[in-house]
Formats: structure tokens, C-alpha cells, sequence
């Protein structure tokens, strides 16, 4: 039926929002879906050319206008849904970007990427991916039950994505920077920092981290009360959790 | 190395008290801001007493602002690589931090010799020891210290730098810009009762200091003679200062000698850790004491050391001295605080009169905390108002907790009731639910769950229990405690219910699997009883991500098969003190926690059952001796502190029969008992000495730490001694019995 790749798109850019992850770019689905939209501008085209315009005001050429009318529907439904998938995981990409605050390079390098976002829900996202996987990607693929997961946000963004995350980060850098010494506008406003200090636990070991206030070595299975601002990015890259 | 004592109006101008050690704390934070960051490190030994201290410290710190870090210890091999990280190791693994000034040991440490085992000589730290554990190694609290605040001459407060023996005269306040650490013991004020020991203890190290003012030790010693040492064995002292005298007199006419302390070697080795050998031999007035008092003297420190472990003042209850002292005591710390407390005395870490005189500290201190409003009633009623989070004195039974639990459950899981009932035999069980016939509650109502039991009988339990139990023997039913009122979040839990919850998760929260009974299962009838594996699920959003399973990363680095499970076991224990740390402050799962209490006393009923049915205990003559090799519950008793209970709940349970069957055959009874689990994983024994005392609500100290470690040296087990709790020990599986034989021989 016409549409129902475009629905599993569409189904899958929900369930990615709804797990708050971001799969991997379904390029076979989409490359299925533009060929079919393809095919149905052909379809369209030769049936309009073999008819003149007269003819199909005509009112016994009522069933090919309506069969003109599905086609072209369908089409527009096909381009609107993966308008809708491709602003989900922009979307995505920049909900990612703040939530990580900035650091593209962490934000890229890490696999850390998506699960950072998922800790809550991490069953949902596990089957998410599955179904994702089986629905949307026909091909071959033998993806582990966190196949998704433990790809780095690189791959699973598709060449564009990338291009966009890049320049976006271009722009709010250039925006931020005049008053970066006084104000980072990439820190997190979810929650308004209510105190100066802030207890973590240690959930990856991240070394010896110098700050203003001398050194501290964050080990794991420790509780360390510090400086907010020392370790907030420590916080959102995920070596340390608040507690 | 100052023994500092708890803040109290009586005491002498110019003792050093933990207000001094605090604001030295302070200080050394303040004078250095810019490596203020990581400053601070306590490390908590992960028990009970700890978790609640390293609250409280925190709360105290956070309200200072004052960056720190809280890291849970499980034992010495733990401890030692902290200590590396910190200091910086010899093989050059860990670089150390230099910014660490103040080190806190919350609960651990009390044998260790502190002033060479860190090595603060080359590191600006202060080390605070703060632990319950006695003995104290003596080195901690007399080392380096001859004139400090606890010497009969000089009250003022001299302190003595550890490093080399400097006095600084003052109370601490000119010794800011000192280079070096210094370790402050915060003492319970019991350490007056050892100037014998002390005086022993110095002449055996500072062999020709003590006869340079010989004078003034001359006429102290007069009055010493009439001080009773420690170990009540007063006539013994008698001789030995009678020795002493002679000693100075003999001592002060000078012959020159170089012996070395071959007496004093002795003593020294037998707390086990002690390396560094300290001795200040002034060339000018070189004297040597005659090898009888030096005899006398070690005998004195060795008999110090061998009276056994017992335990102290509680940690947290330093704290919250402290806490109070500095006038920031709140409801939640001083709850902490009675939870510590009722924690030693329920697990027979301190006896009643013990228990008595703090527990009337508290009742001032609740109190003070909580003036009673005309709007409060009662709050067993749990009709408080939602933002009622009072503490309230109250008489608790010794029926655990019952108020969560039905009651005959509840009777029947407490190691009082059990051993007074007999209740592992089917006549004991008889007798349990005669009593409650006796009383009037029907069999159903007791089977019912507390809460929902009728308001009278629950408003007629004391009044039943005192008029009907005491028929069958059970005469000391209650102990006064507090209660807490959570508001609506939570009904009122009572002292012991926290502890048994906190307990609980601390030793199972993860990492075993404990069956609990759902909630109103037992409702139902028999039929309805469902249990479930015990889970942390209530942990909710980001901290679940910290209690995440992380076996494969500790698998990862451990190639030592031993090594691995040692490892895992720590992860499992680190986990579960975080958990408990965070039940502290979240009800519900302390509440939850609960459930997972009963599951580990069911537990401990059914292996303790079995035990006592199939007669498996076998009676040696100093102690009583139990493996427990199969059994469902085999891998929950590979757990130090859950097979402590099970030793304590056995002895319990059979105090009274063994001092009738003793008594019958005219010998001593034996209340000792060693209990030997097997843990199939890592094919040790698991071993826990505990010496039960003849009276209920009475502590004997517990010989079995020194007598673990020489039965391990003599019988040449391959025995870890790994936790800081002396009288548990691993041993292989096949050098058991070797070991057993030597104990026996040992403690004979």
C-alpha cells in the first residue's frame, strides 16, 4: 500500500522521541521511500499525458481524476512524513547537542551520545532499537540488542545531520563567545543550579581533574562534594552523577 | 597526636576537645583556598556505625561549605590502596595527591599504628581517627604525646608534633603554618581509665625519658597503686607497681645499658600491624630498667591488648557531639545518632548499663529537639501531621519488628524469645503460641499483620505481656528506645526498625538474592503466601544509573581467580553502602527496606534452626563450634556481618540452656561460639568468633581476634585477615581444621 514505509518512519522518529534516543539514519527506508514517490510521479505524469485537460473535466473521466488524486495525496504524504522524520532528528541532533553542552567533540566521539539520554527508560530504548532494526532496516543486518547503542553518534547520523550539527555549532559558537567570560550560554537551564556546591558520585573513573580550587581525583564508587561549576561539564559528559 | 576528648562543661580549661579539632579542620581549609577542592577525604569503613557518622560529617561540612570526599572502605587491602592513591605508593603506581590536608577514618584504624602507617612525616595530611573499635593501638594514643592533654602534669594542652617530638606549647591555635600532619584521636574520654597502661606503655618506649623526671613518676606511682588496671585483676597490679617502685628508685641511680626492648618487642607485635619502632634514647641521662619491671610493664601492655576487642562510643555519636557542640544538632542527627546507639546495643556490641546511660544523654537531647506541642499526641497513634518528623521516647519490645510484621512472627524471630522458648522444637512453638493464648490473641489476630490487628489488643499488648510472660521466663520484654514519625509519608518506625532496615540493605541490598514476602501475603492465608526476590528498583532516575551492574568491568582486570571474587565483593559492598546512605534520607526505602529485613531474619531463623535440630554444634571446652557447609541460605552466610548475626542470634538462643547444662555438670559454661561457613565461590571458610556473655544485655570483650590471627600462624592456615572487625577471618577450605585445633589449643 502507498505510505507504509513512510509510516514506519514515521513510527520509528516517535518511538526514538518518546525513548528520547537517536537510532541510527534509516537510509534504506528513505531511499525506498523517495523511489516510491518517484514512481508515483511517473505514474501521475503518463496518466495526465495521455489525457487532455478537457477530457478530464469531463465527467465520465470522473474515476482517473480520483485515481489522480490518491496518487498525488500519497505522494504528498510520503514527502511530508519524511520532512516530519528528518526535523525529528534535527531535533534530536540539537536536543543532544544542549543536553551535552556544547562539546561536539565529546558529543561525536562518545557513544555516550545516545545512552545519555536514555538512562531512565533503557528497556524502552532496547526494544525501540529492535523493532527499529527489523522494521526499518531489511537488509542483512546482524545488530546486537544495544546495536544502536553502542555505535558512536558519528555513525549514526547521516552525512547531512552531520553537516548541520557542525554549522549549528558554528553559529551558536560565534553567537556565544563575545560574552563567553561572563556568561556560558551552552550550560544547562533545566534545573537552576540552587547551590554553589554539589554532590556527585563517581560512575566512570575520570582521573585527576585540576580546578580553581586545586586538584581532585574522582575515583569510582566515591561521593565527592565540589564545585558546581568545577565539574558541570564532568556532570552532562557522564562521569559523575548528581546525587 | 593529641587524644582529644568530648566536649563537656566539666572539663579542665584548655583540654583538647573535638570543637579544636574541628576548627583546625576548618582552618586548614581556609588558610588554603586554592587546593581547597579536594581537601577533605573521609574514608568510611562500610558498617553501620560508619555510614551513620560519614552522614553526619557530611551534614556538618556541607553546611561549612566545605568540599570533601567520601570514600567507603571494606577492609585492609581496601584501605591500603586508598592510602597509596593518596600518599602516592612506593612502586611509583599512584603519584598521591598532595592536596589531601585532612583525612578523616570514620570507624577503621583504631589498631593500625597510625603515625607509620601513614606516612604523614613526608605529607602535610592530618589524619582524624574516629573509631568505636577497641583496643586502640597504643602507639595512637600515647605516641609521641608524653606531655600532651591526657599527662596527670600538664593539663594545658601541650601538644606534641608527631614527627619529632616538638611540644608546642598552646591549644593549637599558633601550630597553623606547621609543615607537617598531625593525627588527632577522638577519644571517648574512657582513655583516662588507661594511665596504668599508658604508664607501662611510655616506660617501655621511652626507656630513658621515663627515668629522667623519675621524680615526679615516683610520687604518681603512689597513687597509681591504688588505680584498678583495666582488667580488674587488682591484686596482680598490686605486685607489679610494687615492682615499679622499687624500678625507680633502682632506675635513678643510672647504670648505663643499651638494651633493647626485647619485652617490648613482644607486646608490640601482637596487635599485629605494628612496624615502626620508635625510640628517643637521650645520650645524656642514659638509664635502662631492670628486666623484671620491664616484664611487669610489658606484661601490663600485653594484657591490654588481649583482653579482646570491644567496642566504644559510638562513631556516630562523635559526631553528633560534635554536631551539637557546634550548636547545629537537628532532628535528622540526632536520629542517626540514636540509631547508632540502639545499633551496638542490639547487636551486643555494648551492655544494658552501657546502653542506659547514653539512652538518658538522648532523652534530654530529644527533648530539647522536640518540645512537646499541644497539637502532637501520641505517636504510636501515627496521627501526627504531615510534617511531623519528631522523635519521641518510647518502650520497645524486643519482638523484631513487630510493628511491621505480625506478631507472632514477630516473637518468633527474636533471638530473646527464641532462646527463652526453645523455639527451633516443635514443644517451643507450642509454648510461643500457648503465651499468646495466655494473653488472649487469638491465633488469627497474631498471624494478622500489625497494622491491621485489633486497636485493642495492640492498646492491651504491654499491659498482657508484662502480666502473662513472665510465666515463661520472659522477664526482660522491653527497652526504653525512640520512635520517629516520618510525617505521612511513612508510620513511625522505631530505633530498631532503622537500624534493621539500614542493616539490611547495607549487607543485602545487592548482590544476593533474599526471598520477601509481598506485602499481605500471609493475609490471605497460607495459600496466599508469595514471596519475591528482593530488588533496589525503588532507586529512581539518574542514581540508577550509578547502581548499575558492573561484574564485567571487575571481571575485566582480575586474572587471580581469588583476587576476583574479593573484588566483586567489594563492588557489591561499595554499592550496597550507597544505598543505605541514600535510604537515610529517602523513607521510603527505608521503609521497603524492611521487607528485606525480615527475609534476612527468616533466614538466619531457618539456618539457626537447622543448626540447633540436627545438633550440629559441637562443644569444645573454651567455645562452641558450628560449620554450616549446605543449605539454601549457604551464599547469604558468606557475608561477614549476616553470619555475625547468626552467631549472635545462636547464642541468644542457647545462653540458658548451656549455663543449665554447665551448671549440671558443674563446669564453666561456654558462651563463645565460632561459627565456620563455607563460601563455595572462593572455596574458603568464612570464620566469625563472637563471646557471648552469661547474662542477656551483658558484653564480654572478644578474645578471638588475637587468637584468629596466632591459630592462623601456628596451624600455618592460609587465613585473610582482611576485615577491620579482628575476629572475622577467611581461611581456605582445607586448612579448617588445622586452624580449629589450634584455636582450640589457643584459647584452652
Amino acid at each position: 500500500m502507498y505510505g507504509d514505509d513512510a509510516l514506519q518512519l514515521v513510527l520509528e522518529s516517535r518511538r526514538s522521541a518518546l525513548t528520547s534516543t537517536l537510532p541510527k539514519y534509516s537510509d534504506p527506508l528513505i531511499r525506498q521511500i523517495c523511489l516510491e514517490t518517484r514512481q508515483l510521479d511517473s505514474h501521475i505524469q503518463s496518466t495526465t499525458s495521455s489525457y487532455t485537460r478537457e477530457e478530464l473535466n469531463s465527467p465520465e473521466n470522473l474515476g482517473v481524476v480520483a485515481g489522480l488524486t490518491v496518487h498525488h495525496l500519497a505522494a504528498r504524504r510520503n514527502k511530508r512524513c519524511l520532512m516530519a522524520y528528518l526535523a525529528g532528528r534535527v531535533d534530536g541532533v540539537k536536543g543532544m547537542y544542549w543536553e551535552a553542552g556544547g562539546g561536539v567533540a565529546h558529543l561525536l566521539a562518545s557513544d555516550r551520545g545516545a545512552s545519555s539520554l536514555d538512562e531512565g527508560s533503557s528497556n524502552n530504548n532496547n526494544n525501540g532499537n529492535n523493532n527499529s532494526n527489523s522494521n526499518g532496516q531489511a537488509g542483512p543486518t546482524t545488530t546486537t540488542p544495544h546495536g544502536d547503542n553502542t555505535l558512536d553518534l558519528r555513525s549514526r547520523l547521516s552525512p547531512h545531520e552531520l553537516d548541520f550539527l557542525l554549522s549549528y555549532n558554528d553559529l551558536i559558537l560565534s553567537y556565544k563567545t563575545p560574552f563567553l567570560s561572563t556568561l556560558d550560554l551552552s550550560s544547562s537551564i533545566s534545573s537552576p543550579p540552587g547551590e554553589l556546591y554539589v554532590d556527585v558520585q563517581v560512575v566512570k573513573d575520570c582521573g585527576v581533574v585540576w580546578t580553581e580550587m586545586g586538584q581532585v581525583e574522582f575515583r569510582k564508587g566515591s561521593r565527592y562534594m565540589v564545585r558546581r561549576g568545577d565539574v558541570e561539564r564532568l556532570i552532562v559528559q557522564g562521569f559523575l552523577v548528581e546525587v | 597526636m593529641p587524644v582529644i576528648c568530648p566536649p563537656s562543661s566539666d572539663l579542665p580549661a584548655g583540654t583538647v576537645t573535638y570543637l579544636h579539632a574541628w576548627s583546625s579542620i576548618i582552618r586548614k581549609v581556609r588558610a588554603n583556598p586554592q587546593n581547597s577542592a579536594g581537601g577533605v577525604v573521609i574514608l568510611a569503613a562500610i558498617d553501620l556505625d560508619a555510614l551513620l557518622a560519614s552522614h553526619v560529617l557530611v551534614n556538618l561540612f556541607k553546611q561549612e561549605d566545605i568540599p570533601h570526599s567520601l570514600i567507603p572502605i571494606g577492609g585492609y587491602s581496601e584501605l591500603e590502596t586508598r592510602k597509596d592513591q593518596i600518599f602516592g605508593s612506593e612502586d611509583g603506581r599512584y603519584p598521591g595527591n598532595p592536596d589531601v590536608h585532612t583525612l578523616i577514618l570514620l570507624s577503621l584504624g583504631s589498631l593500625l599504628p597510625l603515625s607509620s602507617y601513614f606516612p604523614i612525616g613526608t605529607h602535610t595530611c592530618d589524619i582524624h581517627l574516629i573509631d568505636a573499635h577497641r583496643p586502640y593501638n597504643l602507639e595512637n594514643i600515647f605516641g609521641g604525646a608524653v606531655n600532651d592533654g591526657l599527662g596527670a602534669g600538664s593539663r594545658n594542652g601541650h601538644l606534641i608534633d608527631a614527627r619529632n617530638g616538638h611540644a608546642l606549647s598552646g591549644d593549637g591555635d599558633d601550630v597553623q603554618d606547621r609543615l607537617l600532619g598531625r593525627i588527632w584521636i577522638w577519644g571517648d574520654g574512657d582513655e583516662k581509665k588507661l594511665e596504668n597502661v599508658k604508664k607501662s606503655w611510655e616506660a617501655l618506649e621511652y626507656e630513658p625519658e621515663s627515668g629522667s623526671d623519675s621524680d615526679s613518676d615516683a610520687s604518681q606511682s603512689d597513687t597509681d597503686l591504688e588505680d584498678t588496671d583495666e582488667d580488674d585483676e587488682a591484686e596482680e597490679d598490686g605486685a607489679e607497681d610494687a615492682d615499679e617502685d622499687r624500678g625507680d628508685g633502682e632506675g635513678s641511680g643510672g647504670s648505663n645499658g643499651k638494651r633493647r626492648r626485647n619485652n617490648g618487642d613482644d607486646a608490640g607485635d601482637q596487635p599485629g600491624r605494628r612496624k615502626k619502632k620508635r625510640r628517643e634514647e637521650d645520650p645524656d641521662r642514659p638509664k635502662r630498667l631492670p628486666r623484671a619491671i620491664r616484664n611487669a610493664h610489658a606484661e601490663r601492655v600485653q594484657r591490654y591488648y588481649q583482653a579482646g576487642t570491644s567496642y566504644g562510643m559510638s562513631v556516630v555519636e562523635c559526631c553528633y557531639i560534635l554536631a551539637s557542640e557546634l550548636e547545629r544538632g537537628d532532628n535528622d542527627l540526632l536520629w542517626y545518632a540514636v540509631l547508632g546507639l540502639t545499633h551496638q546495643y542490639i547487636s551486643s556490641r555494648i551492655d544494658r548499663d552501657t546502653y542506659d546511660e547514653r539512652h538518658s544523654l538522648y532523652l534530654d537531647e530529644v527533648a530539647r529537639l522536640n518540645p512537646p506541642s499541644p497539637g502532637r499526641h501520641g505517636t504510636s497513634s501515627g496521627n501526627g501531621s504531615p510534617d511531623d518528623n519528631a522523635i519521641s521516647p518510647s518502650e520497645e519490645l524486643r519482638f523484631v519488628l513487630f510493628r511491621h510484621w505480625n506478631l507472632y512472627d514477630a516473637m518468633f524471630h527474636s533471638g530473646y524469645v527464641a532462646g527463652r522458648m526453645g523455639i527451633w522444637k516443635e514443644k517451643g512453638r507450642k509454648k510461643l503460641v500457648g503465651l499468646l493464648a495466655k494473653m488472649g490473641f487469638s491465633i488469627q489476630q497474631s498471624r494478622q499483620s500489625y497494622s491491621h490487628m485489633d486497636m485493642d489488643l495492640k492498646a492491651t499488648l504491654r499491659d498482657k505481656l508484662e502480666e502473662v510472660a513472665p510465666e515463661y521466663g520472659l522477664v526482660e520484654l522491653h527497652y526504653p528506645s525512640f520512635m520517629r514519625a516520618f510525617g505521612y509519608r511513612c508510620a513511625p518506625l522505631s530505633a530498631a526498625d532503622g537500624v534493621e532496615g539500614l542493616n539490611a540493605l547495607l549487607e543485602a541490598a545487592t548482590g544476593i538474592r533474599v526471598e520477601i514476602e509481598q506485602d499481605g501475603g500471609k493475609g490471605g492465608g497460607e495459600w496466599f503466601g508469595a514471596t519475591k526476590a528482593w530488588t533496589v528498583s525503588g532507586i529512581s532516575g539518574s542514581n540508577a544509573f550509578a547502581y548499575k551492574e558492573d561484574k564485567a568491568e571487575a571481571e575485566a582486570d582480575g586474572n587471580d581467580e581469588l583476587s576476583r571474587h574479593a573484588r566483586i565483593e567489594q563492588k557489591r559492598c561499595e554499592k550496597n553502602f550507597w544505598v543505605s546512605y541514600d535510604a537515610m534520607q529517602d523513607v521510603k526505602l527505608l521503609s521497603r527496606s524492611l521487607g528485606l529485613a525480615k527475609g534476612l531474619h527468616q533466614a538466619i531463623i531457618r539456618q539457626g534452626c537447622s543448626i540447633l535440630d540436627k545438633n550440629s554444634m559441637k562443644t569444645l571446652r573454651s567455645f562452641r563450634f558450628v560449620t554450616i557447609r549446605e543449605g539454601p541460605d549457604l551464599r547469604l552466610f558468606s557475608h561477614a556481618s549476616i553470619l555475625t548475626r547468626l552467631a549472635l542470634w545462636l547464642i541468644d538462643a542457647t545462653r540458658d540452656k548451656v549455663t543449665r547444662a554447665a551448671e549440671a555438670r558443674r563446669k564453666t559454661p561456654a558462651h563463645p561460639i565460632v561459627l565456620a561457613c563455607l563460601d563455595e565461590e572462593s572455596d574458603t571458610f568464612l570464620i566469625v568468633g563472637i563471646s557471648g556473655a552469661p547474662e542477656f544485655g551483658d558484653v564480654r570483650k572478644n578474645r578471638f581476634g588475637l587468637a584468629f590471627q596466632s591459630a592462623a600462624a601456628d596451624s600455618g592456615a592460609h587465613a585473610r585477615h582482611d576485615m577491620f572487625d579482628t575476629s572475622i577471618v577467611e581461611v581456605r577450605k582445607d586448612d579448617l581444621t588445622g586452624f580449629v585445633e589450634c584455636l582450640h589449643l589457643q584459647t584452652a
